[in-house]
């Protein structure tokens, strides 16, 4: 379903989230909300607001501190058809529910031979620069993309939020929907009414034809910025936003590095073992490796938990300046 | 139906069931130890890939419970858990075919014994996580009654999940909803190896339930008129929207753990003891007593499940293994898009 | 595996440092993370560990030499490791302290082939021995689709790295002459083709141009390795000749006029023997090819100048009056050296054509035989090329020896340099 026709106006993107979760509970009986103070409180950032005012108690569902219980519950009415989307207050805590995340709605339906799907929602609020510290600032999102039988996304932007949430709504099978807590605010246009965004595509931001930048979420915008400001030094950089990670677009990227034969990779989540690593490793097995001018290189977080001072939390991230020299040492070959 | 007559010291339970129907309990719990002996000669046979959790010992807490049930109803099962599925309509012959990995077994060969499920007949499946099914029982619930269903889960359980955090969330969860779940725990007193006594904080299980607010009974799980009236009485109350229950059946396994088990952590004389405790003999001597059932009719069913078991058996082997082609089948419901980049 | 050493950058806009300090000298064992030196920059001193644990050799960075970020000043070995050897350090490097040790199974470096040219920024991949042949996956594509060997190139990427842009196929993907072609002016007549010398390009000629008349079709080319121009394996004049030629039939210029200057001069007369139809007229200054003799060192300070002051007094040596050299000529040449890999491919060059001081190129003997003008124009003061090279050269060659004129008569004596070549283009297009 198009969005191409319809009225357009500005919303932010927690905005774009709550019309989506309102239009799919109108439109589907079997959709509820779970989580934790997300109903009269209206989301500890406020995502939900007054759905519970709109929909009842019974379909906006705030939980006890049980996250594993509460992910568990959502398997369960998802086996039965009902469609749960669950919000964990911070993506941090999916590690209290990774058992019912991992072990349960990932790996039903193939280990019951296809004969039964979990067509659940988890919502995860991520990513650092609020001064929340280690614990609440994690960018987790590699973790999951790890895993068969889950699916997982990343919008950047409000029109996206909007129309890849009601996709995954949608979906038969459980997707891991993260959030940038910085985004929230972040405004943007946004169609009326019922769309939905192909979960499995990457969307290029920027054309551009000596390197490409492949990034998630908050970091698009980051290489944006840096695009900008490489272009007055005559740096032509595409930027490519993955918005989803499992599956997981590399055609999209693959023909973009056959194209500039550079690539830096950025991403918030620890530098190891995190999503640019895999998009590195992708390109470097595709048929982009005969075109590779450069060495591809990835700017990940820093290798430690995140910090609590300030001027250590944004360091340990990428961040404009970062990418730009990265980039411009990619092009111009330095070290 | 018309169920038994009321007589002198016929449980007040078996009023409910037909002859016919007791019978059919009966010839399940016989095909549950069937299937399980069976199941075991097949392992030791070298057949099966894997190990086995055989609830051998442990026939009346399974039947007990799911004899009460309405073919809308749920279950969620255990790593134990041949006894629950079969109890909950399973057939033998696709059980087998997925201990010997094959591509007409219930999982399509993928699940193996741990993953037993039958979710279009209400068996959401045995689980190969300790309390991992807990949480999705209630979730079950939930959707039940967020359906306006008049319909329950039974959530089996062992002695082991009930120190798991996953069991004091749900039960809580059950609570605070209402929900129309009831948790059975099979207690047979041994986790892995480690004793109840040793690992749980409390003498019997049932006492958590008032931490939850929701009625908690003991009853002997090898008993089944005992099982069946505590399970009606809990199913009953969930019917009705008064929320959960919990239902702990005191049992024992004949069995190891599972195959790689050597018994070290129990003695031959407890394990004797409780064999001579043996569900299905009591069962059994409770229909002769009351006339419900003659040696000869016993004799013929026994005989009737043992081809059962033959036939299943047979299928099992002659059964497709999955074409390895389909490794990566069945992971989505459907995949979109292209994700192939090998050049 | 053996480490490099390099000068670090440590700031986020440096560009260049110096070394301040030596921990160590070459011999020493170190540990993974001990300090080996500290370098200054505008902003700091920062002191410098070892990024693997070995034995310290190779080190040639000077105490206070100012030296680009990234430039090798050392190596650290593994015990049985030799140096690469196409990092040897110059025989003149001033290492901390001690001679260079050889550690029981460390073999000693070889001697550097070229004495006073060390690799600046790139190793030579040609060089003997020289283990590693680094190029991107698109170079290696590149060069297998089309045939080309990828050790017959140079590589302008980091550490030599040979990357697309070095391999000489063109946009398409066709096996095009990667010579870059600027047309000054157009008009009616064969255009006069002007060949740079030695580590210029066709924008030097710019002044000269200006004096020549409008209606004159003239053509600048960037020799390969300079300029805009794309990197080609040259072994020989002839090579150059042959590339040029090549680009002239791309461009669809059938017969021309030459006006080479230095190598661009050798260049011309090695073109002139083998277009010998095509070529109207022949005009040389200073040409390289007619004799072995030229200033070694005026070309080996070209190719190792790392700052604007050393590139100034070898410029020098180019003028018969120091005052012509003037301080934009010196900043244009300076950061026309700076690009990467010009240098070391600069020096790759000199080392076929003019290794050890020694011109290895003749323009040969058929170039005086074609029946076209042909004149030598020669500075007497010229140091880098002898007038002697022009003294035995056949009387149908007008030679015009220059007083107070050096290296460079298009610069000293433009005007006349302009008059001479008018003469030629109206005579030849006149007959």
């Amino acid at each position: 379903m198009s969005a191409e026709n319809a009225a357009s106006r500005e919303l932010t993107y927690s905005q774009a989230i709550q019309e989506a979760l309102a239009l799919a509970m109108e439109r589907d009986d079997r959709v509820f909300l779970m989580g934790e103070d997300i109903g009269v409180y209206g989301g500890a950032f406020q995502v939900t607001g007054d759905l519970v005012h709109r929909f009842g108690e019974d379909r906006v569902m705030d939980t006890p501190i049980s996250e594993l219980g509460g992910a568990g519950v959502a398997v369960g009415a998802a086996l039965l058809g009902q469609r749960p989307v669950f919000e964990f207050q911070f993506s941090d805590f999916a590690a209290l529910a990774m058992e019912q995340i991992v072990n349960q709605a990932a790996k039903i339906r193939y280990m019951l031979g296809g004969k039964a799907s979990v067509p659940l929602v988890m919502r995860f609020p991520s990513g650092s620069g609020t001064g929340a510290a280690a614990q609440h600032s994690q960018s987790l999102e590699a973790w999951l993309a790890h895993v068969p039988g889950l699916k997982v996304v990343q919008p950047s932007t409000p029109h996206d939020a909007k129309g890849m949430l009601l996709a995954a709504i949608e979906d038969p099978d459980p997707v891991m929907f993260f959030e940038h807590k910085l985004l929230y605010k972040m405004k943007g246009p946004v169609p009326e009414g019922y769309y939905t965004e192909p979960l499995h595509e990457a969307r290029v931001r920027r054309v551009g034809d000596q390197v490409t930048i492949a990034a998630n979420s908050i970091m698009v915008h980051k290489a944006l910025d840096a695009a900008e400001q490489l272009a007055a030094e005559g740096i032509s950089a595409e930027v490519i936003d993955l918005r989803s990670l499992r599956p997981m677009d590399y055609r999209t990227v693959i023909d973009s590095v056959c194209k500039t034969t550079r690539l830096v990779c950025v991403y918030e989540g620890t530098k190891q073992f995190g999503i640019g690593t895999e998009v590195a490793a992708a390109i470097a097995e595709s048929d982009a490796f005969d075109r590779l001018d450069a060495p591809i290189v990835r700017l990940g977080g820093a290798d430690c938990p995140l910090p609590y001072n300030p001027d250590l939390e944004r360091a340990a991230v990428p961040q404009v300046p970062d990418i730009v020299a990265a980039v411009r040492r990619t092009v111009q070959g330095g070290r | 139906m018309t169920g038994v007559p009321s007589q002198e010291g016929v449980p007040a339970i078996f009023r409910r069931f037909s002859v016919p129907a007791l019978h059919g309990v009966l010839r399940q719990m016989h095909l549950i130890r069937q299937f399980e002996e069976g199941a075991e000669q097949a392992y030791m046979r070298g057949l099966v890939h894997g190990t086995m959790h055989l609830s051998i010992g442990q026939e009346a807490s399974a039947t007990g419970v799911c004899a009460v049930l309405e073919p809308g109803d749920y279950i969620t099962s255990t790593h134990r858990g041949h006894g629950h599925c079969i109890a909950k309509g399973a057939e033998a012959k696709y059980m087998f075919a997925e201990f010997f990995g094959k591509d007409t077994g219930y999982c399509r060969g993928r699940g193996g014994s741990m993953h037993i499920a039958d979710v279009a007949s209400g068996n959401l499946g045995a689980n190969g996580i300790v309390g991992g099914g807990m949480p999705i029982a209630v979730g079950a619930a939930l959707a039940l009654k967020q359906r306006r269903l008049p319909n329950v889960a039974i959530c089996f359980f062992g002695d082991g999940a009930n120190n798991e955090g996953a069991f004091h969330e749900s039960l809580n969860m059950a609570a605070i909803w209402k929900l129309p779940v009831v948790f059975v725990c099979e207690n047979n007193q041994y986790g892995m190896s480690t004793s109840t006594e040793r690992s749980t904080a409390v003498k019997r299980i049932a006492q958590r339930a008032v931490a939850y607010d929701m009625p908690g009974v003991t009853v002997d799980g090898n008993d089944f008129a005992c099982v069946a009236e505590a399970a009606a009485e809990a199913v009953d109350r969930a019917r009705r929207g008064e929320g959960p229950s919990l239902l702990e059946c005191m049992t024992y396994r004949h069995r190891g753990h599972s195959k790689s088990d050597r018994n070290r952590y129990r003695t031959k004389e407890e394990i004797d003891a409780w064999i001579a405790l043996d569900p299905i003999g009591r069962f059994e001597q409770t229909l002769l007593q009351h006339g419900l059932i003659d040696a000869a009719q016993i004799e013929a069913l026994v005989a009737d499940v043992a081809r059962e078991i033959d036939d299943a058996v047979e299928f099992a082997r002659n059964s497709p293994a999955p074409e390895l082609s389909s490794l990566t089948s069945f992971v989505y419901t459907h995949v979109p898009g292209e994700t192939a980049h090998v050049r | 595996m053996a480490t490099e050493l390099i000068l670090p950058r440590v700031d986020m806009d440096m560009a260049e440092g110096k070394i301040a300090y030596w921990y160590v000298k070459d011999g020493d064992q170190v540990t993974k993370g001990q300090v080996l030196f500290e370098i200054e920059t505008d902003k700091a001193t920062m002191e410098v560990d070892a990024p693997a644990a070995g034995i310290v050799a190779g080190l040639c960075g000077e105490i206070g030499e100012v030296m680009p970020v990234g430039q090798v000043v050392g190596w650290i070995l593994a015990p049985g490791e030799g140096l690469p050897s196409a990092a040897e350090p110059p025989v003149e490097a001033a290492v901390a302290e001690g001679p260079l040790p050889a550690p029981a199974s460390v073999s000693s470096p070889e001697p550097a082939p070229a004495p006073a040219a060390p690799p600046v920024v790139a190793a030579d991949p040609v060089a003997a021995g020289a283990p590693l042949l680094r190029a991107t996956p698109l170079a290696r594509s590149l060069a297998r689709e089309h045939g080309i060997e990828l050790r017959s190139l140079i590589g302008s990427g980091p550490q030599g790295r040979i990357v697309g842009a070095d391999v000489p196929v063109g946009a398409g993907g066709n096996r095009t002459s990667p010579l870059h072609l600027h047309w000054w002016q157009r008009g009616s007549g064969a255009p006069v083709v002007l060949l740079h010398g030695f580590g210029a390009d066709h924008a030097g000629w710019r002044p000269l141009v200006s004096l020549l008349p409008p209606d004159m079709p003239l053509i600048g080319i960037d020799l390969p390795n300079h300029g805009k121009s794309g990197r080609l394996p040259v072994e020989s004049l002839q090579d150059l000749a042959d590339a040029v030629l090549r680009r002239l039939d791309q461009e669809g210029v059938d017969r021309f006029h030459l006006l080479g200057h230095s190598l661009g001069g050798g260049t011309a007369l090695a073109a002139a023997a083998l277009a010998r139809d095509r070529v109207r007229s022949l005009t040389v200054l200073a040409p390289a090819g007619l004799g072995a003799d030229i200033d070694g060192a005026f070309i080996d300070g070209l190719v190792s100048a790392q700052t604007e002051s050393a590139l100034r007094a070898v410029l020098l040596r180019l003028f018969h009056d120091p005052a012509v050299l003037s301080g934009s000529f010196v900043a244009t040449a300076f950061q026309q050296l700076q690009a990467p890999g010009r240098q070391a491919a600069l020096a790759a060059l000199a080392a076929r054509l003019m290794p050890a001081g020694r011109q290895a190129g003749s323009a040969g003997v058929a170039w005086p035989t074609l029946r076209v003008p042909i004149k030598v124009v020669w500075g007497r003061a010229d140091r880098i090329l002898p007038i002697a090279h022009a003294a035995d050269l056949p009387g149908r060659v007008a030679v015009h020896l220059l007083h107070d004129v050096g290296h460079l008569p298009q610069v000293e004596a433009a005007g006349l340099v302009a008059e001479l070549l008018q003469q030629q283009w109206r005579a030849a297009e006149a007959a």
